[in-house]
């Protein structure tokens, strides 16, 4: 497995957002402006990747009939080391990410992939699996996050864009509207997709 | 039987290196979480207090107020105080400091919160916190119209939010004029 087929599988075929509908909660919870939902991502990447790596180095010891409890304790074992770790040594780091750490230990698209591709591949392709699925889930945050807050709060990533006489939708960075904008946008974007699978000949 | 022992071995030992593990980072970095989590707050009471080079810790608890301190300037003098609350918020426990010079709102800074991220979080903003700059008296959070003298802008969607900050500072505010004054 390649780099830029594991891009390509995580930000389109298997996109734990818009394909997979996977981590539905932090999804929702977070994307009420680009920026955290840029935080959000990042944060989960690293996470991915480290938790993919060490699921695949222990993949030969962990019995397949208790392996999700221990999924999940090697992974929360992780997280908090990592959480711990950036507290005392990364502290501007911890602060702005360190918030998305709590809400990332029961993600789904962490143990999605630890169950379905790092624990029957070997490590360096569970790490690309971690980046190409942790780059999808980024871009899709991003997407959705900017949608919100273009229609919520007239900017983008805080910066003004209808301008100041825009009527601010405010229910778009509330909870319903992160409902409506999931809803379109997955709406939009596998439409859009399926799109692209007809004009590649089934390449994307 | 020996299906289930071995099953039951290994994830005891999954278990007991995870909990050595995080035991022993755990006890590696408590010492630089507290000396940063004391940097922090240090660094905040200045915020609030500008000029104070020093804080004396009153050991005063009263109502959301977990701290007080006198902040003395490069003399000795007592500048003015400093209040650590914890107010009760829409999300959860807001934990912020004021600073009250001459009876007057002198800076407000929030350290954590758990409010709606994109609502009650903007709170932890200078554009909702500057407004009880200068303040004193008791204060009133309104929802339109244009503040008067002891009124603040409450943040759209997240009134509770901002109630509890003004609530946090008008017991500060309070505090002084009872005891401190």
């Amino acid at each position: 497995m390649d780099v830029q087929k594991a891009l390509l599988n995580g930000v389109i075929t298997e996109n734990p957002t818009f394909r997979l509908v996977l981590g539905m909660c932090p999804t929702l919870a977070v994307t009420t402006a680009a920026e955290n939902g840029l935080a959000m991502g990042l944060a989960t990447t690293a996470v991915l990747v480290g938790s993919n790596l060490l699921i695949s180095l222990l993949r030969g010891f962990i019995p397949s009939k208790v392996r999700i409890p221990a999924y999940i304790v090697v992974i929360a074992t992780l997280v908090t080391a990592v959480d711990l770790l950036m507290k005392a040594y990364l502290p501007a780091l911890s602060s702005a990410l360190g918030l998305y750490i709590p809400l990332i230990v029961v993600n789904c698209i962490i143990f999605a992939r630890a169950e379905s591709f790092a624990s029957k591949n070997p490590p360096i392709a569970s790490i690309l699996d971690g980046i190409g699925i942790g780059f999808g889930f980024t871009l899709a945050l991003i997407l959705l996050a900017s949608v919100r807050e273009l229609l919520g709060a007239g900017s983008v990533f805080g910066v003004n864009i209808l301008g100041p006489d825009y009527p601010k939708a405010l229910i778009f960075v509330m909870a319903p509207g992160g409902f409506f904008s999931l809803g379109l946008l997955l709406a939009g974007v596998n439409r859009f997709l399926d799109y692209l699978h007809r004009r590649t000949g089934g390449l994307i | 039987m020996r299906e289930i022992a071995n099953i039951t071995a290994r994830l005891v030992l999954i278990m007991a290196v995870a909990a050595v593990l995080l035991g022993f980072t755990s006890s590696l970095t408590s010492a630089p979480i507290a000396a940063q989590e004391a940097a922090n707050k240090t660094e905040m009471r200045k915020a609030v207090l500008e000029g104070a080079a020093e804080f004396e810790d009153l050991n005063a608890v009263s109502g959301q107020i977990q701290a007080v301190f006198r902040g003395k300037g490069a003399a000795g003098e007592t500048l003015g105080y400093v209040f650590e609350l914890s107010a009760a918020g829409f999300g959860g426990p807001i934990s912020m400091s004021v600073g009250v010079r001459a009876g007057q709102v002198s800076g407000v800074r929030i350290a954590t919160h758990s409010e709606t991220p994109g609502l009650g979080a903007n709170a932890a903003n200078q554009a909702f916190l500057s407004q009880f700059e200068g303040k004193s008296g008791v204060l009133r959070v309104i929802k339109a119209g244009s503040p008067g003298e002891s009124e603040i802008m409450a943040i759209t969607a997240a009134t509770i939010t901002s109630k509890a900050v003004a609530g946090g500072i008008n017991e500060a505010l309070a505090y002084y004029e009872a005891k401190l004054k």
